[in-house]
């Protein structure tokens, strides 16, 4: 069982990350057709991974509407969002499941009049949260804080065209802090991230990151 | 006096929210209802998408192709419809060939019908002058498979057709076979994906549109090349609408997101007056 659970993944985490590696830097056609199999493979696997998605999604619900957890009307919304859609999706305004799905049907119909409003009225209230947190949060405690602040009010102003009516250089003024201490600043955190990266896959590689065989 | 301030400025501090939002909400809708002209003017970024654009058209013909990429859904509607829209006008316009994809299931529908409606305008047919390939999973597995062999990343479009059938796809062995690719992505799933798992590893031309919040993620990536261009929120959306000619939704929402931020602005500058001053009597009182 340790095998299984232990060995045999710590094994292919070992040769399908230096497959990947090595086949990248092969420039070869049989390197090529290979790594488009492997990339196919992923494809499939992460197809897969939706159906755990979708167990994990009942699971929690389920578990909070039999404990009547906080909140667990809510999850009654959700499955029941899930089968009515799954529902109409499998229906597929009767060419049923295994044609392609078919225009003007229910999943349509459930997408631009109720997910489609829905989802939009959530991220446009957002300019109002926006609003009223600058106002009590975004202050000048510090010189940095000043700073920030001052770059800040004059990217949101130059970003707009009514500060070309005001004088033509704040635009020029706002394109400049994005075009060089922003894009040095954002230059210096893809590096770390990338380097982050970089060793947490060799550490993967290596067996030395074991957290995501679990149960430890 | 100075207690008496202080207590004003508290009040003021604390400052009933429904007031901002009522502000915010008039600054959005008077804007909507009278109309006047602002000066908008294309960027380079906003240029560079538009000329490349042009020189395809110029170069190719109708055997010139873009994919567009729909990396969004309906919550950045609002921001990357026009630019979806422009681009497609723009495309359609020219006589380019257009392939469109996504990697947000969530934006399928909405891209459908951008899809369906310009091409509707432009009189273009099916199959022959544009694909929709939908959506498949993946992301930067899927753009990896796409530069090693195109069809066996998309099949089948959108609708269940072959894709060594349709005019516009048939001829497309990777993705190198087409001359410019946009990613129109507001989030995870979009351009950095196309930038580090296709740009970088297949070398093929790529511009960029995106949310205003994330344009200033992505300019390391214009620096450097990788994005040859990049049309960031409403603003730039805009910009391409006047370059291309075709003022539309971006335009006129120029005008209430600017008074919004000259609003947005003066709560900032206001909040952080009250609060210095605040700071002035209790330094002066300790």
């Amino acid at each position: 069982m340790n095998f299984l659970k232990k060995t045999l993944p710590l094994i292919l985490a070992f040769v399908s990350g230096w497959l990947a590696i090595t086949l990248e830097y092969i420039p070869h056609q049989n390197s090529e057709a290979t790594m488009a199999s492997l990339t196919k493979g992923l494809i499939i696997i992460g197809a897969i991974t939706a159906f755990m998605g979708i167990y994990g999604l009942f699971s929690l619900h389920y578990l909070k509407i039999k404990r009547r957890s906080e909140g667990w009307g809510y999850s009654t919304l959700v499955i029941a969002g899930f089968m009515i859609m799954t529902a109409f999706g499998i229906y597929n305004n009767g060419a049923f499941m295994f044609q392609p799905q078919v225009e003007a049907g229910g999943i349509s119909w459930i997408y631009e009049y109720i997910f489609n409003p829905c989802q939009a009225t959530m991220f446009s209230i957002l300019a109002f949260f926006i609003a009223s947190a600058a106002y009590r949060t975004f202050r000048a405690k510090s010189l940095e804080a000043g700073i920030l602040l001052v770059a800040a009010i004059i990217v949101m102003f130059g970003k707009v065209p009514i500060a070309g009516l005001v004088s033509e250089h704040i635009p020029e003024v706002a394109q400049w802090l994005l075009d060089y201490p922003n894009m040095a600043v954002k230059r210096a955190i893809f590096f770390g991230v990338a380097l982050g990266g970089i060793s947490t896959a060799l550490r993967i590689i290596f067996g030395i990151e074991r957290s995501y065989l679990g149960g430890e | 006096m100075g207690m008496q301030m202080k207590f004003d400025l508290k009040k003021l501090f604390n400052l009933d929210r429904r007031i901002i939002y009522l502000l915010i909400f008039l600054s959005i809708l008077i804007p909507f209802l009278v109309e006047f002209d602002l000066p908008i003017k294309a960027n380079k970024d906003v240029k560079n998408i538009f000329n490349k654009i042009e020189d395809v058209a110029k170069n190719k013909g109708h055997q010139g192709s873009i994919l567009l990429s729909f990396d969004f859904d309906n919550a950045s509607k609002a921001e990357l419809e026009p630019m979806a829209r422009s681009l497609l006008a723009h495309a359609f316009k020219n006589n380019l060939r257009v392939i469109a994809m996504g990697h947000w299931p969530n934006g399928v529908e909405l891209a459908k019908s951008i899809l369906n409606d310009l091409a509707r305008e432009f009189k273009k047919e099916y199959g022959e002058d544009w694909v929709y390939l939908g959506y498949r999973p993946g992301v930067s597995i899927l753009i990896i498979n796409m530069g090693k062999d195109f069809k066996s990343a998309f099949q089948t479009d959108a609708f269940g057709k072959n894709t060594k059938e349709l005019a516009a796809t048939k001829n497309i062995k990777t993705i190198n076979d087409i001359d410019y690719v946009i990613s129109l992505s507001a989030g995870s799933g979009g351009i950095e994906d196309w930038v580090v798992y296709g740009r970088s590893k297949y070398h093929f031309e790529l511009g960029g549109a995106c949310t205003a919040v994330m344009a200033a993620d992505f300019y390391p990536f214009l620096q450097s090349g990788q994005l040859n261009g990049l049309i960031g929120g409403l603003a730039g959306a805009a910009q391409y609408e006047t370059l291309l000619g075709r003022p539309a939704e971006a335009v006129s929402g120029m005008r209430p997101q600017s008074i919004a931020h000259i609003v947005l602005i003066f709560f900032i500058l206001f909040g952080n007056f009250c609060y210095l001053i605040d700071r002035f009597y209790l330094s002066k009182r300790s």
